[in-house]
Order: C-alpha cells, then sequence, then structure tokens
C-alpha cells in the first residue's frame, strides 16, 4: 500500500465521516418538512420571488448545520411545492451565514472583524441575486418530475428518510471521492506561486474552494493561512465554497438531476466571484 | 393513503437494502467513536455527534424494516409523480420521466451503494493517520500572533509544534534558551530531519502542517512518531531549527492532529 493512497483514504474517510451527522441531520429535518408541517403552513409562505428570496437567504441563518444537511431540506422544500427560487436561496445560503460558520469566521481571523461582515453580506446577497436570476437561466428540476410521495405517519417519516440518506450519502461519497483524488494529485502548495496577481488570486481561490470541498465550519481556518492571497481572494474563496464544491454538486446531482447540478453550480460560481470581489474591495 | 393490491417484492427487497446500508453505516460510525479512532479522521469533539448520528441510522434502519407495509402503500403515489412536470425540453431526466415512481427507486439504490465504500476502507485499507508523504503538499498550518509567556522555569516545556511555529513567526524570542518537549512524526530534511505535526479544524481534508527542523541527532525512519526533548536555536528560511538532546520513539498517538 502506498503512501499515496493511504494519504487519499485518510481524506476519503475523512470528508464521509465529516459529513454523516450533518447528512443525518439534514435527512431528519427533511423527514419532518415531509410529514409533519401541513400544507396551509406552506401555503401560507410569501409566494412572490422579490420578497421570498430574501426572506429564505435570511431563514438560513437558522440552520447550524454543514451544506450536506440543506440539500436534503431544499430538495424536500420543493416536492412540498416551495418556489423554487426560495427554496434554492436557503440552500445557498444555510450553510454559508448560520451562527456557527460566522464564529468560526471571527476565531480564524481574529483581527480582522470586516472578514465576519463581508462573508456574512457576500454570501447573503448571492444567495439572493443566484435565487432572483434562477427563473430566468435555469433548468427544471429532475426531482419534481419522479418525486413520490412517503405517505403520512411514522411510516412515511421513516421511508422517507431513510430513502433520503442512502441515497443523499450514495452521492456524497461520489463528491468525498473526487475530492480527495484531487487533493492527493494536485498539491496545495502549487498555489505559492500564482497569488500575486489580484484577479488570478481570486479565480484560483474560487477554484480552490470547489476543490476541497471542506465544510464551511472549517474553511476559515484554511483561509487565513492563504496568506500568500489578497484578503478579498480569502473572502471569494468563503464565499463560493459553502455554495459549491464537488460534494455538494454530487448530492445536488443526487437530488435534483446532473444537468441542474451544473447549470445551477455555473450560475452561483459566477455570482459568488462578482458579489465576492465587489464587497471585499469596499469593506476589506 | 390510497391502498393497491398488496406488497410489491422489489420494493420490499429494495427497503431491505437500504436498512442494511443505512445499519452498517450506523454501526461503523459509532464503533468509530466508541474506539476512538475517529480521531484519526475528525476533531476529537465530534464523537457525541457521530454517536448520535450512528444511533439515528441504526434505529431508522431498523424501525423502516419493522413498518415496511405502510412504507410501500405509500409508494404507490409514484405513480403520480412523473406528470406533475412535464412541461417540455428542459427536462434532462426525460429517461427517468416515463418510468414511473418504482424504477426511480430501483435507480436510486445504486449510488446508495457507494456508501459501503467508506466503511471498506475503514476496516479493510485501515490506513495510518497522515503522515510524511503528504506533509508538503498541504499548507503551514495559521498561527496565533498573540501567545502569553512560556511558563518562567527550567525545566522542559512541553508544546505543541504550531505554537513553535507561531512563536518563531514572531521572531523567536520568547523561545530563546527554551528546552521544549515536542511531540509528532519523521519528515525527511535536508538538515537532519523535521518533526511535524498536522492540525484540523473539522476533518483530515483541512489539514495544514507544521513542523520544526530538529538536528544533533541522527534522523529516525521517516514516518516514525518520536518525542523529542530539544533547546531553541535559531529561526532559519521562516521553520524553527532546535537541537535535540534526547529522541524517544514511541507509537503513533491515538489523537494524531494537534
Amino acid at each position: 500500500m502506498t503512501p499515496a493512497f493511504q494519504h487519499w483514504t485518510n481524506v476519503f474517510v475523512a470528508i464521509c465521516v465529516q459529513a454523516m451527522p450533518f447528512l443525518v441531520l439534514g435527512v431528519v429535518l427533511s423527514g419532518l418538512v415531509a410529514i409533519a408541517i401541513p400544507d396551509s403552513v406552506l401555503a401560507r409562505l410569501p409566494q412572490r420571488t422579490a420578497f421570498a428570496v430574501p426572506a429564505a437567504a435570511l431563514s438560513g441563518a437558522l440552520l447550524p448545520g454543514c451544506e450536506c444537511s440543506s440539500v436534503p431540506i431544499a430538495a424536500r422544500l420543493t416536492k412540498r411545492g416551495v418556489a423554487e427560487p426560495v427554496a434554492l436561496a436557503f440552500l445557498l445560503a444555510a450553510p454559508a451565514i448560520n451562527p456557527v460558520v460566522m464564529v468560526a469566521t471571527a476565531v480564524a481571523f481574529p483581527n480582522r472583524p470586516s472578514m465576519v461582515v463581508g462573508r456574512f453580506v457576500a454570501s447573503a446577497l448571492t444567495a439572493m441575486v443566484v435565487g432572483w436570476m434562477w427563473p430566468r437561466v435555469g433548468v427544471a428540476m429532475r426531482s419534481k418530475g419522479t418525486s413520490h410521495e412517503h405517505g403520512a405517519g411514522v411510516a412515511g417519516f421513516l421511508d422517507a428518510t431513510l430513502h433520503d440518506f442512502v441515497h443523499a450519502g450514495g452521492y456524497l461519497v461520489v463528491g468525498a471521492l473526487t475530492a480527495a483524488t484531487l487533493q492527493t494529485v494536485v498539491p496545495r502548495s502549487s498555489l505559492d506561486s500564482v497569488g500575486s496577481n489580484a484577479l488570478i488570486g481570486v479565480l484560483v481561490l474560487a477554484v480552490l474552494a470547489i476543490v476541497l470541498s471542506i465544510c464551511s465550519e472549517a474553511d476559515a481556518f484554511v483561509a487565513t493561512g492563504l496568506t500568500q492571497f489578497s484578503y478579498t481572494a480569502r473572502l471569494v474563496f468563503l464565499v463560493v465554497g459553502p455554495m459549491v464544491d464537488l460534494k455538494l454538486i454530487a448530492l445536488q446531482a443526487g437530488a435534483f438531476g446532473r444537468q441542474f447540478a451544473v447549470r445551477f453550480s455555473a450560475l452561483t460560481v459566477l455570482v459568488a466571484v462578482v458579489v465576492g470581489t465587489i464587497v471585499g474591495t469596499v469593506l476589506l | 393513503m390510497s391502498t393497491k393490491d398488496g406488497m410489491d417484492s422489489h420494493s420490499s427487497w429494495k427497503t431491505t437494502l437500504r436498512s442494511a446500508v443505512g445499519f452498517v453505516v450506523g454501526v461503523t460510525i459509532i464503533r468509530l467513536a466508541l474506539t476512538g479512532h475517529h480521531r484519526q479522521f475528525v476533531r476529537a469533539g465530534m464523537g457525541p455527534l457521530l454517536l448520535i448520528a450512528g444511533g439515528v441510522l441504526v434505529l431508522l434502519s431498523v424501525a423502516a424494516l419493522v413498518v415496511e407495509p405502510g412504507t410501500d402503500q405509500a409508494d404507490r403515489h409514484d405513480e403520480d409523480g412523473p406528470d406533475h412536470d412535464h412541461d417540455g425540453g428542459h427536462d434532462h431526466g426525460g429517461g427517468h420521466d416515463h418510468d414511473g415512481g418504482h424504477d426511480q427507486h430501483r435507480v436510486s439504490i445504486g449510488p446508495g451503494l457507494l456508501l459501503l465504500l467508506p466503511v471498506l476502507a475503514v476496516f479493510l485499507v485501515a490506513p495510518p493517520p497522515l503522515g510524511s508523504w503528504g506533509f508538503q503538499r498541504v499548507g503551514r498550518s495559521a498561527s496565533a500572533d498573540n501567545y502569553k509567556p512560556l511558563p518562567a522555569s527550567s525545566r522542559p516545556v512541553e508544546i505543541r509544534l504550531r505554537e513553535v511555529v507561531g512563536r518563531s513567526d514572531a521572531g523567536g524570542s520568547s523561545l530563546r534558551g527554551r528546552t521544549l518537549l515536542l511531540t509528532g512524526f519523521v519528515v525527511p530534511h535536508r538538515q537532519g530531519f523535521a518533526l511535524a505535526r498536522y492540525s484540523i479544524a473539522c476533518c483530515a481534508a483541512d489539514a495544514q502542517g507544521a513542523q520544526v527542523i530538529v538536528t544533533g541527532k541522527p534522523a529516525p525512519a521517516a514516518d516514525t512518531w518520536v518525542r523529542v526533548t530539544a533547546t531553541y536555536v535559531r529561526t532559519a528560511d521562516g521553520e524553527p531549527v532546535v537541537n535535540a538532546t534526547s529522541i524517544e520513539t514511541i507509537p503513533s498517538p491515538p489523537e494524531p492532529f494537534e
């Protein structure tokens, strides 16, 4: 067994183990959404995306989990008839602006509180802009076409939750396999030479955030070590990471379809880079 | 809930298979947490969360089997699903649209089996903790700017490698003349060898490394875990250099990260 394979195995298993509690939390909450929220409550949610999208993005601050939790919940919300832009704004915002992530960012950047503010503002804005734009540029979700109801009561909850876990878990493993492989093949230290150019720095860290696929609660600690890059580039890293990475793309492909995942992630990266760069330039 | 004719053997074995996968994954993370083995992959504090998640998975898997008949009836609603969203050429999943719900279930169990891969990796590959191979490939551990003074005593001070690096980055004056007690694994280095340790925020995927150059003693084999008593000498090329007075080989610690 070569050392490279051992390294790969460690990273692969680590991503899977780290994600498990958050995936379980996500599917359990998603199961509760499936059975415990009456149609009358969902029907009373604001329907106009102009207001509903910002409300959904900001309510993402209430779910203290990593990104693995929010995909099953957003998928369930759309199946229950919540408007796609609303559910997607929640999906993007929840892992990026929840209190645990904000505290972690503050701890990682003790001398730069503007990083915490910048992360919150840029992430919330990105979630809103993507939510607003999606009806114009998006593709349909596959899940709607093949949605299956799991019935009411305990049996429905059990079936929906276990099905969601095994299905999403499988896709998570695909994401973990890919991320571990890229981490093993491409050394992070190869970034050292590219940090000096401001624009290239921003783009490189956006790509790094996608490839590394680390939790939103951990990425600030990695960002703080990327000292060869500008603060703006590191802000973009923190905005992109919780919204688009390999394990998220895999999870979304499982939940919404491959074409959806690709287009949605591409739009999100684009918006996150632009918004993150503007917010970083103004604030940092 | 509408009821059609009885149980479908398809759904039945798929529920069984899903339950089996959920059960195996649940038992695996419970085992990792109970043995403390999880600390090789994620931070130690994740233990309770893993126990809860594993417990939920095991209960869920067993319960889903027990209440399976109700589940199966509910699945019959699937047939209604494909008609919801037939609005044209956008939909990539065209094949799925015509299949009906049971096929969706048949499609979905395949990826689910991949969940067994990390289980196999833990028990069959059973890799040693991250070691010297990837050390130069990860980033350098972030260090704090303001460390408290070391305790005023002439006895050796037990100190983490990343703190040594942090104090060295700050000029090294707080380390001058001090005898340090360091624990880490051996990484080959052009001057003697380096003592190294990873630190993580969440899991091994976000690992970053700290290293201290050790001189004065012959280099042990790469990846050997050692406890070194050494005196801080200087900071050269941004890296702290210590002069070892004793080296003791130790088994790799249950918590490899610092």
